[in-house]
Parts: structure tokens; C-alpha cells; sequence
């Protein structure tokens, strides 16, 4: 009995006791192009596991879906290869566009210049790159080094080399002292792989859909919202009904271009009319973008020209009709060319989205008239319920809260200010949004004045509902 | 009162395994029955899992809007090629619904040479197609269900069934 104690305790001494063998491709990360479906996944898994190097599918991390990017440990006795990986995904259908290594191993030179040599497998990699010379350069041959850079068959030696272009070095000190434990981890060179939560195996966070949105959908999206709106002043009642037809594009993850064009009718009792609104364009700037574990955070600005398309048929002037400014509020034509300013944060994090923008308008007279200025501060929270295993936005439920605060300066009238017409208004607004799957969205959302602290001159909101629709292409 | 709320969870237990019972699951030992279908096609014909009677059918769930699956259909054109004499069949079940244009214009654009059915809720969960795609499901010449292969596939691997 105590000789089996002895045996056992040896062989777990002997299983901590660093080697050389450790030396290996600690992780590959993947950026897949491509429009990657709800349920593509488990197929990435899947064909990544099918190589020779691949590992079990549940090992195969998809750390960001919407971006295509995954990450995953390749065996360690098993030679790695970009071209293998690249054909074995585009035979699922996936294009591999880049794949950053990192590895572990014993750094050597030859006539052709640096290599690594990953011990477990015995793989040797080229190492290219500029910024190889200070990192690489400071470790001598023969010393224990990773690499973390961008990897790819064929290199200056042969063509069936596997290469690292380097982006980052460093002797492994750590390991040659305990011989374990990476000492880098992807997130500390800023790179744009992060790890799963694997523990929680939480997917990554799902794609944003509601105001203020930040939603970087490789293509765009077209919108058809209708917003209903009870006004008030006086005894003067007044129901609103607006169409808004919004679209966007997204060339780059930093760039959108978005439009909205809206179409408003309104009725007064037994008296209506309809008229069009003016049509707004903005480019959008998403300048920070950082993933984290099941979730990321994300910024941008944008920018905005609201052009004085509205009908001018069905406005007067206001120096012979001293009701103009009323009747521009029930034709919501509150304006020419203005400018609009938004700058927007947002967080998602596993199943809480959350996110405000503030939003600056700036307007020009339209026929005499335009109402004021505005600012606005939007807060959005957002809570994922369905489905209850999350693998996409398909079927996906979210239950939304938005707040709005708005401050209206003063309008004007042929240049003068008019009295009464500035407004500080807070409303809150339960909203609810439904994804059947990536391309459709249906959102509604009932909007309630909690402040009214509203100038005599202009018509007090309600209740306002408003019902979405949208497309993703 | 304590006996009540155990016999009404006994109940809702049962329910629940009752509901997903209704999804077919391929047993090794005993294979069961095919669930039948009867689906068109996007010219309007309607096609029976029974027309196919005493052929191996190999029938793909797929999506236009799915890449996996969109690279696998060239695999099931070879397959179908290769095989047609050897009484196999395969026929492709789009699913979600799709418009039937756009899977007209695939079809072409990618010779498909064998019927592509409009698939619906009942016959995805009748197959267990929930959140997965594509799904492929072999039929056996005795019409009963082989094998399924979940997520995209090749000829290597459907060949296996085909034996």
C-alpha cells in the first residue's frame, strides 16, 4: 500500500516536472470573412476539428460572431498548417482571411534567417516580419521564446513553410524558470483576439439592434418604423402619424453611412393633412471598438445634415399667417437644413446591453420658421430573454428600456425669438424587440412624458407608440 | 395538497418528454420509421418521401442565407451524378421558407440535379431541424431513418451510409 502511495506520488511529480516538450502552438486565432449565419458555429467547430491538428469541436472558441473571429488550441503533437486550415474552411463554406499564432518554442537561425521551433510537434516556423528586428533580435538562439504574429504558408525558403510574421516577442523567462504557464495573453497586445468566457460558455455578445445603435452588420440594414403621437395644447388635440424609412450601410466595421426619409400625416379633429418630411443623412465614425469576455464595448460619432426637403406647398409664410408656427408643429417640419451631432457608447455584456448617446441638432429657417435648437440625451438598456440558450439572434426576445431627455431652445420667426417656445422634457419608453433570425427584427415601444416643462407655444406629448420593422441584408 | 403538486409535475414531466419524443432520434439498434412528407417543389409539384420507396434518400436541410450549406450542395450534385443508377436519391428541403426565386436561381447557378422542396416547421421538427443547419438524413431503402449528420458534410462522409 505505501509502495502504490510512493508510485503515485512520483508519477504526479513527474507529470509537473517542466520539459522542453511544452514548447508548442499555444492558440490560432481566426478572422473569417463572409456573412456568418446564426447556426454557423457548430459548422466552424466541426470543419476546424476535422484537421489533423484540429482540436475536439468544443474546444474551438468563436469569440466574436458577428465579427468571425474564433480561436482555438491546435494539438500539440501535430504540425500546424495555414494552407490546410484555410481549404478545410472554405470547403465549409467560411473564408479564412487572416490567422494570428502565437507559439511557444526555441528560436534558431539560419541562412535564411529565424526560425521557431515548436517542440511538441517539432515544427519549425519561419519568422518574417518588420517588426521582427528588436523583439526577435534581442533573444539569442537557442533561448525559449513566443511569437505572436500573423501566420501563413509559404515563406522565402519554401513554399510549403509555415510562416509567422511577427508582431510580438518576447523571451519566455517565466518558462524557463517553471517551465509552464503562458506569460502573454492575447489581450495585452491589443490584438483582436480575446477569450471566451469558457467557463460560462457564454456566446459573444449579440449584435445590437435598438437605439443608439452600433450594430456592425457587414452590408445594412433597411428600417420601416410608425410612430403614432398624441400631442396636446390647450384644448387643441392633436394625433400624429409618422412612417420613417431608414436605411444604412456599413463598408468598413468603422464606417456607416445611414439615411431616413419620413412621410407624416396628422389629423385635428375632423381636419387633416399629410405632408413629407425632411430627409437626414448621416456618416457614422465608430473610432473604439474593444471585445472583452462575452461582450464588448463600442463608440462612435456621428454626423448628420437634415435637408429642407419637407413639402413647401403645404407651409405659408409667417408674416401673413400668425398661426405659422403652430401649424409647423402639426406638420413636424421643424426646420431647413440643420445639422446633427451624436456621440454614442454602447456595452454588451452576455445578456445586458446598455449604451447612451447625446445628440446635438442645430436648425436653419425653413419659409420664416424653425424651431429650436436641440440636445438630447438618450439611455438604452437591454436585457436578451430568449432564447434561453443563446446561439444567435434567432428568436431572439429583448426587453427594452429608453429614456429620453430633450432640452429645446427658444424657436425663431423671421429671425426673432418667439416667447414660449423652449422645452425640457423627460420621457421613458418600455420597449420590446423580437428577431426571428439575423435578417428580420420586428420592435415596439411606448414612449411616456415623465417631465413636461413645455412653453405655451408648443404642443405638449402624450403618449407616443411606435411599431418597427427591419431588414438586415 | 403536497400529493397534487408531485402528480402535477409528474404531469408536466411527461409533457415535456412526451413534446420532445416527437422529434425523431436514430437509434443504432433499431432504426425508426421516416417521418413521411409530402412537399413541393418550387414549380408547385408536390413530392412524397413515398415516391422514393425503395431507394436510400438522402435528404439535406438547407438555407439560401447558409454558407455551409450553400458549399456542400456542389457534394450533393457529384453524389447524386454517381449514385443515381445506384438507387439513391437525394432531394434538398430549404428551411427556413425561402423565396422560391431565389432558390430557382441557385438551382441553376449551381446545376442542382435533384429535387429541392419547400421544407415547413412540421417536417423540421418532425427531423429534429431546430437550430442547426445543414442537417443531412439518410433514409434506408426500408424507409427507415440511418443516419444524420449535423453541420456541413462532404462526400467521404455521406458515402459511409451508402454501403
Amino acid at each position: 500500500m505505501k509502495r502504490t502511495k510512493c508510485l503515485a506520488g512520483l508519477f504526479a511529480v513527474l507529470l509537473f516536472i517542466p520539459t522542453g516538450a511544452q514548447a508548442q502552438v499555444k492558440s490560432i486565432g481566426m478572422k473569417l470573412g463572409g456573412h456568418l449565419c446564426s447556426m454557423c458555429s457548430f459548422n466552424i467547430r466541426k470543419a476546424v476539428s476535422l484537421l489533423d491538428f484540429g482540436p475536439k469541436p468544443e474546444e474551438v472558441k468563436i469569440t466574436d460572431f458577428y465579427q468571425g473571429l474564433c480561436e482555438f488550441t491546435p494539438k500539440a503533437e501535430k504540425p500546424v498548417r495555414f494552407a490546410d486550415l484555410k481549404a478545410t474552411l472554405k470547403r465549409a463554406g467560411f473564408n479564412l482571411i487572416s490567422a494570428e499564432i502565437t507559439v511557444s518554442g526555441k528560436l534558431s537561425r539560419d541562412d535564411s534567417g529565424w526560425r521557431l521551433e515548436a517542440g511538441a510537434s517539432g515544427q519549425r516556423f519561419e519568422l518574417a516580419g518588420d517588426g521582427l528586428g528588436a523583439e526577435v533580435e534581442k533573444g539569442a538562439a537557442g533561448v525559449n521564446f513566443e511569437v505572436i504574429g500573423d501566420w501563413q504558408t509559404g515563406g522565402k525558403s519554401c513554399e510549403q513553410c509555415e510562416v509567422i510574421r511577427v508582431r510580438s516577442g518576447k523571451t519566455d523567462a517565466r518558462r524557463s524558470e517553471t517551465g509552464d504557464a503562458p506569460f502573454l495573453d492575447a489581450n495585452s497586445i491589443g490584438g483582436p483576439f480575446v477569450e471566451e468566457d469558457a467557463a460560462a460558455g457564454m456566446p459573444p455578445a449579440p449584435i445590437r439592434t435598438t437605439t443608439p445603435s452600433l450594430a456592425v452588420y457587414k452590408g445594412g440594414e433597411v428600417t420601416l418604423r410608425y410612430h403614432f403621437m398624441q400631442q396636446h395644447l390647450g384644448d387643441l388635440k392633436v394625433d400624429h402619424h409618422e412612417a420613417r424609412l431608414g436605411f444604412s450601410y456599413t463598408p468598413t466595421p468603422k464606417l456607416q453611412f445611414e439615411g431616413e426619409v419620413p412621410y407624416h400625416i396628422f389629423s385635428q379633429g375632423t381636419d387633416s393633412a399629410h405632408n413629407s418630411g425632411n430627409v437626414i443623412g448621416w456618416i457614422k465614425y465608430r473610432f473604439h471598438n474593444s471585445l472583452e469576455t462575452g461582450g464588448d464595448r463600442q463608440a462612435a460619432i456621428r454626423v448628420g445634415i437634415e435637408l429642407p426637403t419637407a413639402s413647401k406647398n403645404v407651409v405659408s409664410d409667417p408674416a401673413t399667417n400668425g398661426a405659422e408656427f403652430l401649424r409647423r408643429q402639426l406638420l413636424r417640419i421643424d426646420g431647413g437644413l440643420s445639422t446633427h451631432m451624436d456621440a454614442v457608447y454602447s456595452r454588451a455584456k452576455r445578456r445586458l446591453v446598455y449604451g447612451a448617446n447625446v445628440e446635438g441638432v442645430m436648425r436653419s429657417e425653413f419659409v420664416g420658421v424653425r424651431m429650436g435648437n436641440e440636445i438630447r440625451l438618450n439611455t438604452d438598456l437591454e436585457y436578451i430573454l430568449l432564447p434561453v440558450e443563446y446561439r444567435g439572434p434567432t428568436n431572439e426576445l429583448r426587453l427594452i428600456l429608453e429614456t429620453t431627455y430633450l432640452h429645446k431652445a427658444r424657436g425663431r420667426i423671421n429671425g426673432q425669438v418667439v416667447p414660449g417656445s423652449s422645452a425640457s422634457e423627460y420621457y421613458i419608453a418600455p420597449a420590446i424587440q423580437f428577431a426571428f433570425n439575423p435578417r428580420w427584427v420586428i420592435e415596439g415601444s411606448y414612449q411616456l412624458p415623465v417631465v413636461l416643462n413645455t412653453g405655451p407655444q408648443l404642443l405638449r406629448t402624450d403618449r407616443s407608440v411606435m411599431f418597427g420593422i427591419r431588414f438586415m441584408y | 395538497m403536497p400529493r397534487a403538486i408531485l402528480l402535477l409535475l409528474i404531469l408536466a414531466t411527461h409533457s415535456i418528454v412526451a413534446s420532445s419524443q416527437a422529434e425523431v432520434k436514430v437509434s443504432p439498434d433499431r432504426p425508426p420509421p421516416a417521418p413521411q412528407f409530402a412537399l413541393k417543389d418550387f414549380e408547385g409539384r408536390v413530392a412524397r418521401l413515398n415516391d422514393y420507396k425503395g431507394k436510400i434518400v438522402v435528404i439535406n436541410f438547407w438555407a439560401t442565407w447558409c454558407a455551409p450549406c450553400l458549399a456542400e450542395i456542389p457534394e450533393f450534385v457529384r453524389l447524386q451524378r454517381s449514385y443515381r443508377n445506384r438507387g439513391i436519391q437525394v432531394i434538398g428541403v430549404t428551411y427556413p421558407p425561402v423565396n422560391p426565386a431565389r432558390v430557382r436561381r441557385l438551382a441553376v447557378k449551381s446545376r442542382i440535379n435533384y429535387p429541392l422542396l419547400f421544407g415547413n416547421r412540421r417536417i423540421a421538427k418532425l427531423y429534429g431541424v431546430t437550430n442547426l443547419l445543414p442537417v443531412t438524413i439518410i433514409v434506408d431503402r426500408q424507409g427507415r431513418l440511418e443516419a444524420r449528420i449535423d453541420g456541413v458534410t462532404d462526400l467521404q462522409e455521406v458515402k459511409k451510409f451508402l454501403q
